[in-house]
This record gives C-alpha cells, structure tokens and sequence, in this order.
C-alpha cells in the first residue's frame, strides 16, 4: 500500500478500493481525502442503493406486479405463493420450476446475478481447486495425529495433481 | 448429559487464535437437500426423523462420524436445549423446529452437521484465525461421502436448491467474525459499510455496546464458491488494516472518557457480589476494549470464553446445581472476580 498511488490525485494511496461485479474485477487505490469523494460518489451511492435495497421492499413491489391469486399452489407440497413472498423461502424443490417465473424476479432484484455459476453436481469439485487449502488441512491433521484424515485429504491432493 | 459431551469451558475454541486481534473466526456453512423429498419444514417430525436417521447413518459410516456426537434435538431435555442454544453453536443455522431435527457435533465443536432442519444438511465449519479460511474443504467432504448414497436436488439456473431462495446457488456461505472496537469507538461505520458493500457481505454487530462483528456474504447464487471465499477473506483483510489504523488513532488520542469506563468495569467485575447477566455482558464488553487496546492485562481468548461462562446454564452446568435466579446472579459476580483477579 506505501508505493501505491491514489488513481485520482496522485498522491500516496490509503486506500485500496476492489469491486467484483459480474464476475470482473476491478481494483484501484485511492488517498483520504479522494477516499471520502468516493463515498459521496455515484459508484457507492448506486452500489449502496442496489445492495441495501429492503428485501421486504421488493417483495412488496414484486407483490404488486403480479397478483397473488393468479398463480396455483405447488402441486407437490401446496406451497402458496403468498408465502413465498411472506418468508422468502419454499417448501420443496419442486418449488423452484412451479414459481420460476417469479423467484427468477424476485432474486434478479437481490442478486447481482441469478444464474448459478458454480459446481454442479456432475461437475470436477470445489475440492480440485483448494489445492493450497488442501495443504494446510493436511499438515493440521498430521499434527493432531489423525491419520485417517491425513490419508483422506492426501488422496484428494494425489487426485488434484492428476 | 450433552454438558458432559460439551463441558461448559471451551475446548480450544480459540487455542488457535494466532497473534491477530482482529480477525477470531472464519465460520463457512454448506446447505444441501435430497432430491425428491419436500424441505423439512413441509415435512411430518416422523418423515423428518426418518430422513435425519438415513443421514445420519450415512454420516456415521464416513471418518467424520467418528470425530462427531449424535445429538438427536427431541430427546433433549428443556435444560439440554437451552445450554445447546447458549453455547451458540446452533444459534445462527438453528430453527426454532425440534422434532425429528438432529446434529452431528464435532467434540471441538468446530465441525456440525444439521440434519432436517431448514435444509435436509446444513454442514458448517469454523476456525479460529487467519488460517481459519483454510477449514472449508471439510465441508465438501462430508458432501463428497454423501454423493454416492443421495442425490442432491439441483436445478441448472438455481443451482443447489434450499428452502431460502437467498441460500440457492452454491447453497454455500462464508462468514468472519471480527473484533473491532477502533471502527466501533471511531465510528468509522462508513469505511465498514463500503467496504461490506464492495464484497457482498452483510455485517451485525452483536449489541449496541459491543465490539464484535459479524460479516457473512450475502449472495450464494451468480457467484462460485472461490469468490465467496475470495469475498469474505478480502473483506477481513481490509477490515483488519482499518481497524489497525483505527486502534492507532485511538491510542493516540485515547479519551479519558473510555479508560475511565474500562477501569469502572474492571472494579465491578472484580468486586461484584450480585450481578446479572445483562450487566455482565456490558462489563466484560468493556474489559475486551480495555484488553485490546493495552489498558487491561487480560487475555482476549479469556475474556471471549467468559461471555459463554456467566449464562444460566453454563453456571448451572459448572456449579451442577439447578440455581435460581438470585443464586445465578450470586455465582456469576463469583466466576467474575475469579477468573479476572484470580
């Protein structure tokens, strides 16, 4: 941080400012004073108005738009839509392809992005990527003299090499 | 007798806690429901209980059975119940739902297993420390023993499905708990809020007089499993270097106002008769703040054990006797000055 320079002013940097969105990464440094500028700026306030955005604010607007009356219970655990706004959940997975419509609307206005973007199940684990991580559990169990979970994670690492 | 499983001091919850002071815990948790079955909300206690048994059947074959207690939540007593539920262990994932609801529990208890309850699974792991954001690989391997026996309901554009729609997706969540009392005493909650938002994570601080936060990310779906952990290891990174230069300027400018607190309640805790738990909690509140920041030569980890210490059941379950309210209050002002003048 001490040779980093602020984006803005030039000056030596305080701060350093990282934004994912979508996936892309953004990263800058900026100094104190640019610092609380930034604060003030339309980047924060948008991003603070997305995020903070009351749950039960888009419910009820989301409410509004469609009338609850007009969509059928889940036909496998009676589920009502109601209660899905109600409580933010549902009752089974079947739950999800009966209210798609609705809950793909529901979480477009929570999340950035609505779409699962990680493993799955005939996916390669999160486990072959967590290499480092993998590492470290290893080297903690030998310690602790569980070898069973020592062998456990080696045979994990052995598959990660491959 | 779970207080026999669980004695009321904490086995090496924070034994591991290397030098920060900043950063005490990565928490992460895992939410997985079988294909097929309604969420157990939706479901009998006797269905419920018949699919928590095949889990944990299942459980009980892999290495981690052996490392964990079955703790079926219906054949606790109301006294049971309420030591699992100040332990705090499952406070965060836990509803209020018991019948046919059962955990697995690591003796450490940094490893627990949920079965039946919001979510058929609901695996969570912490670890004290920096090196805490290493422990997550424990959950998908309790996943990865599951895999062969049950099939897990996902769907391609939700992801793994819960029963809260904020948790589809990875179905996976990282959270940090952080003890910061220069952001809180500075009231720098503007730095904290920005840099909360930039990563995705929502924060509670435990009570207005607290110096603990919590931070979880908020989203599991859009987002893979590495940016969740990429999130809440970058937000405590950040957080900790603000905080350190929070603890700086106040060190500087130390207000008489807050050592005179500190001291005030270093002398209440140490000569208190009778003292309720409310009480308590403030005071030792205040003995963290004056540990932290050099005032008080106590241990932090100390401190941090005494908040589960001095509630009802813990002394109940120290003292082995079924206390009233006055005698609660008697031996808590006793474990106070005990353990911080002993």
């Amino acid at each position: 941080m001490s040779k980093a320079r602020c984006k803005r002013c030039g000056k030596p940097a305080t701060h350093r400012v990282v934004f994912v969105t979508r996936g892309v990464r953004e990263e800058f440094y900026l100094c104190d004073a640019c610092f609380e500028q930034y604060l003030k700026s339309r980047q924060f306030q948008e991003s603070e108005k997305f995020i903070s955005g009351m749950i039960s604010d888009v419910i009820q607007e989301l409410a509004q738009t469609i009338p609850n009356e007009e969509i059928s219970p889940c036909p496998s655990c009676g589920m009502e839509y109601e209660d899905v706004l109600k409580h933010h959940s549902v009752g089974c997975p079947d739950c999800y392809a009966h209210f798609r419509e609705q809950i793909n609307l529901l979480l477009q206005k929570l999340v950035p992005l609505p779409r699962h973007t990680g493993s799955s199940p005939g996916s390669k684990s999160i486990l072959s990527s967590s290499q480092g991580h993998l590492e470290e559990l290893l080297k903690e169990a030998i310690k602790q003299e569980n070898f069973e979970y020592a062998a456990m994670i080696r045979d994990i690492l052995n598959k990660v090499a491959k | 007798m779970i207080q026999e499983l669980f004695p009321p001091h904490l086995p090496g919850r924070y034994d591991d806690l290397d030098s920060s002071d900043i950063l005490l815990e990565y928490t992460f948790t895992l939410r997985r429901n079988i294909r097929g079955d309604k969420f157990p909300a939706r479901m009998s206690p006797s269905k419920r209980r018949s699919l928590a048994d095949s889990l944990a059947q299942k459980i009980g074959q892999t290495h981690f059975g052996d490392e964990m207690y079955s703790v079926p939540f219906d054949e606790l007593s109301p006294s049971e119940w309420r030591y699992l539920v100040e332990r705090d262990f499952p406070a965060r994932i836990l509803s209020p739902r018991r019948d046919g609801v059962a955990a697995f529990i690591s003796q450490d208890e940094k490893l627990s297993v949920l079965l039946c309850s919001r979510d058929h699974l609901t695996m969570k792991v912490s670890s004290p420390g920096k090196s805490g954001s290493s422990s997550y690989p424990r959950l998908f391997f309790i996943e990865n023993a599951l895999k062969d026996s049950f099939e897990f309901a996902f769907d391609e554009q939700f992801g793994y499905l819960t029963s809260d729609l904020l948790s589809c997706g990875t179905g996976f969540r990282a959270g940090v708990l952080l003890l910061i009392p220069g952001i809180i005493i500075l009231k720098k909650f503007d730095l904290l809020k920005e840099t909360m938002l930039r990563y995705n994570l929502q924060v509670g601080i435990f009570s207005p007089d607290s110096v603990l936060a919590e931070a979880t990310t908020r989203a599991s779906l859009g987002v893979s499993e590495e940016e969740i952990i990429d999130s809440a290891t970058g937000f405590a990174e950040e957080i900790a270097d603000v905080e350190t230069r929070a603890r700086k300027e106040l060190m500087d400018v130390l207000p008489l106002e807050i050592q005179d607190r500190v001291m005030k309640s270093f002398g209440l805790a140490a000569h208190s008769v009778l003292i309720s738990l409310e009480e308590a909690t403030g005071i030792l509140n205040r003995l963290l703040i004056g540990a932290v920041l050099g005032m008080l030569k106590l241990d932090k980890t100390d401190i941090l054990e005494l908040f589960y210490l001095i509630k009802p059941e813990h002394i109940r379950a120290l003292t082995g006797e079924n206390l009233p309210l006055r005698e609660l209050d008697m031996q808590r002002g006793k474990i106070l000055r005990e353990r911080l003048t002993g």
